[in-house]
């Protein structure tokens, strides 16, 4: 199997093969990994938790605020037993993270196709799984000659063309 | 969180001294919410209860209209109703 860590380290000097090697390893990332490869390894998936963070306070926490400030704002002025203990709306980003844990994640691998050598661990990972299945696969091959060769131990004769 | 309580404490916030809560959740839940209508100087006919499927509606809404999708919506909204519950007083005027 090729190495995808040799090909994916590069050289100092860069030159237009990146390009090219790039587009091979996100080629590698796309049809080898799925999500879940991506969640199972802590670097990967630290991003794309980090990333989810982002597109949701992006996209809704400020709803949110506006939404929680008015409805504190207007308790507060009508002297309401409603929502009483937050005089001074500090309870927004409690709310936003509440919600945030009670939301489906939207996890995006594009980061790592638009930036793959964030997915390096990842790779790591793979070729490591690679190399120990490797091996893992010579030491039957091994064992299982060891087990059942009829001439175990024994050495070739060249002279008589027979085992001794 | 698998129940909503009888009766929780409100939360600790600066500079205020949580009262004592002498309603059970449900009794409050029920209760109106006590509102000064400087107008009319009438009691809100609306209930504590009333306002928090109010409040979670909204919060659906905006999570609708962002396309998010809630994961587990019983549990979201009991804790909803905790996070409304544990920021408001009772209504004084409306004896346990």
């Amino acid at each position: 199997m090729p190495s995808i860590k040799k090909k994916y380290i590069q050289p100092e000097n860069h030159d237009d093969s990146d390009i090219e090697s790039d587009t091979e390893i996100v080629k590698i990332l796309k049809t080898k990994f799925e999500l879940d490869d991506y969640l199972k390894c802590e670097e990967t998936r630290e991003i794309l938790e980090e990333q989810w963070l982002i597109k949701f306070y992006k996209q809704c926490e400020k709803d949110l605020w506006d939404f929680y400030e008015e409805e504190q704002k207007e308790q507060h002025a009508n002297s309401s037993s409603i929502l009483h203990y937050d005089k001074y709306n500090s309870y927004a980003g409690h709310l936003s993270s509440l919600v945030f844990e009670y939301i489906e994640p939207q996890y995006d691998l594009q980061i790592f196709y638009d930036y793959p050598e964030l997915a390096q661990p990842l790779i790591d990972t793979f070729e490591d799984k690679a190399r120990l299945e490797e091996e893992e696969r010579k030491r039957l091959i091994r064992e299982n000659y060891e087990k059942n060769v009829k001439h175990k131990g024994k050495t070739f004769n060249w002279a008589t063309k027979s085992y001794k | 969180m698998s129940k909503l309580p009888i009766s929780l404490p409100p939360y600790e916030t600066y500079n205020m001294i949580p009262q004592e809560r002498t309603q059970t959740f449900k009794q409050w839940f029920a209760s109106p919410i006590n509102h000064n209508n400087y107008k009319h100087g009438e009691q809100s006919s609306v209930a504590h209860g009333t306002y928090i499927r109010y409040f979670y509606d909204n919060i659906r809404q905006i999570l609708k209209t962002n396309h998010m999708n809630i994961k587990n919506e019983k549990e979201f909204r009991k804790e909803i109703t905790t996070f409304i519950y544990r920021l408001s007083d009772e209504n004084k005027e409306c004896p346990p």
